[in-house]
C-alpha cells in the first residue's frame, strides 16, 4: 500500500472511530438522562427532609446511592454555619459520609482526591484525621496542600516547619493558599508562624506568606522584625514592597523607620507601598516627604502619596491644597484631582 | 520528446500535489497533538467547584479586578450589559465602560439609567489613547465607572480603560459579552495559585445565539437555530477546547480572546497596552507579552482555563461572518509579520518554534495551500498528471481528518465537561461537525484569502457588525 493510500485509510479509520464513539456517548447520555432525573428528584427530597431537621436513618435512605447522600450533605454543610452546620456534620458522620470521602481520597483521579480531602476538613474522627495525614504524602501537590489546610482547619496541623519542607511551600508551591494555611495555623499557634519569619533558613516565599498571614491577624509583636527585614531588603527586591504593605496592614507606629526609608527608595513599588503604609499608619512625620512625592515620576507613587495625605487629615489636606495651588503641574494635577475625588475644596 | 515533456510535467505535478498533501498532513498532525494535550489537561485539571466552594476558598485571596468593556454604538444593549456585569459574584471588582465616541446615545442611556454625574478621577496615562472627555459615576453605584472618550477603536478604548483602572488585574471583554456570574472567580484561579508567574488568563467563549437570555444572563443554554451559528458553535468548541487548551498545556498559548481575557495590568502596561495598528490586537498583545517576558528572562504563565464561561453573539449572515473571518485572518498576518523575528528564534524558545510555528502552519500558509489544493489536485488528476491516490490523500487531510478532529473535540467536551444539556444537542453538533467540511470550510478559506488580500493592500478598519440583540424568553 502506498503512503498516500495509508493516509486515506488511517483518516477513514480515525473518523469512523470518532463517529462511533460519539454515537455511543449519545446513547449513554439518553440512558443516563433517566437516572439523572431520578437522582435529582431524590436529592430534592433529601434536601427538603434535612432542612426540615428530620433525622434520617440508614434504613430510611436504603436504595439512595451513597455518592448522592455524600454530595448532598457536602453542599448543605458549605451553605450553612454554626449550630446548623454542626448538626449536618454529625448526621453526615452517622450516615457514613466521612468513610465515603476517605474512599474517594484514595481515588486514582487527583480531582476526586482533592475534593475529598477538602471536604474531610469537616470531620474530626480518627479515621478522617488518619486519612488526611496520609494525604500529606499524596503524589499531587495540590492534594497535599489541601490536606494540610484541612488539618489546620481542624486544629490538627503538623508542625509548620516540617510542613514547609514536606510540601515544598515557597519552593515547589507558590500558591496564595499558603497564606491561608499560615493564617489558619496562626490562629492557634502564632509562635510557629512567627518563627518562620524570624528563621533565616526559611525560604523567601514562605517567609513573605508568613508575614502576610500574621499582618492580617494584627499581631504587633512582629513589627520590629518586619521593620528590620524591610530596612535590610535591597531596592529592587520583590520582598521590600510586601514588607512595607504588611507594616501598613499592621498599622503600628513601630514600623515608621522602615516606611520613612521606603519613601526614599529608588524602587517605584517600594515608594508606592511605603506611601500607602504611611497613610494607613497616619504617619504625620511623613507628610513633607509625601508632599514631595506628589511630584514623583511614577503615577502610582503620586496617587498613593495623595491618598496618604488625605488619610493624614487636616495637615495632609493642607499640604495637598498647597500643592494644588503652588506645586509643579504634575503635583498640581495629582493634588487637585485627588482632593476633588474626596469631595475636598481647593 | 513529447514523452519526456509529459514525464517532466507529471513529475512537477506530483511534487506540487505531494507538497499540498504534506502541508495538510502537518496541520492535521499538529491538531492531533493539540487534541492529545487538551485531553491530558482536562483530565488533570482541578475540580470544578461550586460557586459557594470557590468563594470559600478564594474569597479572601482573590485580587481586585477591573472589568473593561469598550462600547461603540451600543445604546440598545448597554444598560442590560452593565446590569449583568454589576451583578457578578466576585469580592472586589469595578466595571469600567468606555464609550468610544459612539454616534448614538450610548453615553446618554447609561447616564440616565444609573443617575451618573461627571466626576474627577485621578488616572494614569501609562498607555496611549485618544483624549478622555469625561468620567462619570454615581456614589450609589460604586462599582460602575463610565469613561467617555474620542473615538479611536477597540484597542484605544481598552487602553483608556486600562489607564483609568486601579486594580492589579484587568478583565477585558466586549460590551455584548455575557459573563456567567461566577466567571471571574473561576478565571482568577491562576492568579491565586501562581501569583508571581501568571500574567494573562483566557476563559471559554460560547455562542449565545438561541439561548434563553434574561437580564444579561444566559438562563438556559440552547443550540442556535441558524446554520452558520451552529457551525460556529462547533468551531468555538474546537478552538477553545482543543487548540487553546492544548497549546496552554504545551505552554505555547498565543491568543487570549479580546471578548474575555484577564491580564496583569502592570504587564499589559509594560508592553504598551493594546496596539492601534492591527485588527488582531488581542493576539498581538499576547505575543508582545511572550516577547517581553522572554526578553527579561522571567518565568511566566499565559494560560487558558476551560471552566469560566462567557457568551457572545455570533454572526448569522454570510456577509458579516465573512467580514469577521477576513479581519481575523488579517489580524493574524499583521501580528505574525510584525513579530516575524521571533519565528524559529532560539531566544524565544518554544514560543519561537512551537507558538509562531503553528501560526505559520495554520494562518500564514494554511489557507493558501488549502485553496491551491482545491484547484490543483482535481485539475492535475483530470489532466492525468497525478494518480488518484493523491486525490484520496488530499480528501483525507481536508475532509476525513477534519471530521475526526471536530468530532474528537465533541467527544472531549462530552467526556470531560458535559456542558451540552441534551443528547439531541450532541447529535446535532455531530452532524454539523460532518457537514461543515463540505461547503462551509471552503467558503471560510475564501474569506481568509480575502483577509490575505486586505493585508497585502494594507486595508484598515473593522467592517460591519450588526447586533440583533439576544433572544428574549
Amino acid at each position: 500500500m502506498s503512503p498516500l493510500l495509508l493516509i486515506w485509510y488511517v483518516s477513514l479509520l480515525l473518523a469512523g472511530a470518532a463517529l462511533a464513539l460519539m454515537l455511543v456517548l449519545i446513547a449513554l447520555r439518553l440512558v443516563s438522562r433517566h437516572r439523572e432525573v431520578r437522582d435529582a428528584e431524590r436529592r430534592r427530597q433529601l434536601v427538603r427532609e434535612l432542612l426540615r431537621g428530620e433525622s434520617l436513618s440508614p434504613d430510611h435512605l436504603k436504595g439512595v446511592p451513597s455518592t448522592l447522600i455524600t454530595d448532598t450533605f457536602l453542599d448543605l454543610i458549605r451553605l450553612v454555619r454554626g449550630e446548623e452546620r454542626d448538626l449536618f456534620v454529625e448526621q453526615a458522620a452517622e450516615l457514613g459520609v466521612a468513610q465515603q470521602l476517605g474512599r474517594r481520597a484514595r481515588s486514582p483521579s487527583a480531582r476526586t482526591r482533592l475534593v475529598a480531602v477538602q471536604s474531610l476538613a469537616q470531620f474530626h474522627d480518627e479515621d478522617s484525621l488518619r486519612r488526611l495525614h496520609a494525604s500529606l504524602e499524596d503524589r499531587n501537590q495540590d492534594v497535599r496542600l489541601a490536606a494540610a489546610l484541612s488539618l489546620a482547619e481542624g486544629g490538627r496541623s503538623d508542625n509548620i516547619h516540617a510542613l514547609v519542607e514536606r510540601l515544598g511551600l515557597g519552593t515547589e508551591q507558590d500558591s496564595m493558599m499558603m497564606v491561608t494555611l499560615f493564617r489558619v495555623v496562626a490562629e492557634d499557634r502564632p509562635e510557629e508562624i512567627k518563627a518562620l519569619v524570624l528563621n533565616s533558613g526559611t525560604n523567601l516565599q514562605a517567609r513573605l506568606a508568613a508575614v502576610e498571614a500574621l499582618a492580617s491577624t494584627g499581631d504587633y509583636s512582629l513589627v520590629p522584625a518586619i521593620t528590620e527585614l524591610a530596612l535590610a531588603a535591597s531596592d529592587d527586591s520583590e520582598e521590600l514592597p510586601r514588607y512595607l504593605r504588611a507594616l501598613g496592614t499592621l498599622g503600628h507606629p513601630a514600623g515608621s523607620a522602615a516606611i520613612m526609608d521606603g519613601l526614599s527608595r529608588p524602587s517605584m513599588s517600594a515608594r508606592a507601598a511605603a506611601a500607602g503604609a504611611a497613610g494607613r499608619i497616619r504617619l504625620y512625620d511623613a507628610a513633607d516627604r509625601l508632599a514631595e512625592l506628589l511630584n514623583d515620576s511614577e503615577w502610582w507613587v503620586r496617587f498613593r502619596a495623595a491618598e496618604a495625605l488625605i488619610r493624614l487629615g487636616k495637615s495632609g489636606v493642607g499640604r495637598l491644597r498647597e500643592a494644588a495651588c503652588l506645586g509643579t503641574p504634575v503635583a498640581r494635577e495629582a493634588a487637585a484631582t485627588v482632593l476633588a475625588e474626596h469631595g475636598q475644596r481647593l | 520528446m513529447n514523452g519526456q515533456v509529459f514525464a517532466s510535467v507529471s513529475l512537477a505535478a506530483e511534487i506540487i500535489a505531494l507538497l499540498i498533501v504534506l502541508a495538510g498532513l502537518a496541520q492535521v498532525l499538529l491538531y492531533i497533538v493539540q487534541l492529545g494535550f487538551a485531553g491530558w489537561a482536562l483530565h488533570k485539571r482541578p475540580p470544578a467547584m461550586s460557586s459557594a466552594a470557590l468563594w470559600q476558598r478564594y474569597g479572601d485571596l482573590a485580587p481586585p479586578v477591573a472589568i473593561i468593556a469598550p462600547s461603540y454604538n451600543e445604546e440598545l444593549t448597554i444598560v442590560e450589559s452593565a446590569k449583568a456585569l454589576l451583578a457578578l459574584h466576585y469580592p472586589d471588582f469595578e466595571v469600567i465602560i468606555v464609550n468610544d465616541g459612539s454616534r448614538d446615545a450610548t453615553l446618554h442611556v447609561l447616564v440616565e439609567a444609573y443617575g451618573l454625574k461627571p466626576i474627577q478621577r485621578y488616572h494614569d496615562l501609562a498607555v496611549q489613547c485618544r483624549p478622555i472627555r469625561g468620567i462619570y459615576a454615581n456614589p450609589g453605584v460604586p462599582r460602575l465607572i463610565v469613561v467617555d472618550k474620542n473615538n479611536g477603536g477597540k484597542a484605544d478604548a481598552i487602553n483608556a480603560g486600562m489607564n483609568v483602572a486601579r486594580a492589579p488585574i484587568i478583565c477585558v471583554i466586549d460590551a455584548d459579552t455575557l459573563l456567567e456570574p461566577d466567571a471571574l472567580i473561576r478565571a482568577v484561579r491562576p492568579f491565586v495559585e501562581e501569583p508571581i508567574k501568571t500574567v494573562a488568563v483566557g476563559g471559554t467563549i460560547r455562542i449565545a445565539n438561541g439561548c434563553r437570555v434574561e437580564g444579561g444572563r444566559v438562563l438556559e443554554a440552547r443550540l442556535p437555530r441558524n446554520f452558520l451559528a451552529l457551525v460556529q458553535t462547533v468551531e468555538y468548541l474546537r478552538a477553545f477546547l482543543m487548540a487553546r487548551l492544548g497549546l496552554t498545556e504545551m505552554r505555547a498559548l498565543m491568543i487570549i480572546s479580546g471578548a474575555f481575557g484577564l491580564f496583569r495590568r502592570s504587564a499589559a502596561i509594560d508592553v504598551g497596552g493594546f496596539s492601534h495598528n492591527t485588527v488582531g490586537e488581542d493576539f498581538e498583545l499576547v505575543v508582545k507579552l511572550h516577547r517581553h517576558m522572554r526578553d527579561k528572562k522571567q518565568d511566566y504563565r499565559i494560560t487558558y482555563i476551560a471552566d469560566p464561561v462567557s457568551w457572545t453573539e455570533a454572526p448569522e449572515t454570510l456577509k458579516i461572518l465573512g467580514n469577521q473571518r477576513a479581519r481575523w485572518q488579517r489580524g493574524s498576518l499583521e501580528t505574525f509579520f510584525k513579530h516575524r523575528d521571533m519565528f524559529l528564534n532560539p531566544r524565544y524558545g518554544r514560543i519561537g518554534f512551537l507558538g509562531m510555528g503553528q501560526v505559520v502552519v495554520f494562518d500564514v500558509l494554511g489557507p493558501l495551500i488549502e485553496v491551491a489544493g482545491y484547484i490543483l489536485v482535481p485539475l492535475l488528476w483530470l489532466l492525468g498528471l497525478i494518480a488518484f491516490d493523491y486525490v484520496l490523500a488530499f480528501i483525507a487531510v481536508i475532509f476525513t481528518f477534519g471530521l475526526f478532529l471536530s468530532v474528537g473535540s465533541l467527544v472531549l467536551e462530552e467526556v470531560q465537561l458535559r456542558r451540552l444539556p441534551r443528547a439531541r444537542d450532541l447529535a446535532i453538533l455531530t452532524l454539523i461537525a460532518v457537514v461543515e467540511n463540505f461547503g462551509y470550510r471552503q467558503i471560510n478559506n475564501f474569506w481568509r484569502i480575502k483577509g490575505y488580500w486586505q493585508f497585502l493592500r494594507k486595508q484598515q478598519g473593522w467592517g460591519e457588525m450588526t447586533r440583533k440583540g439576544f433572544q428574549r424568553p
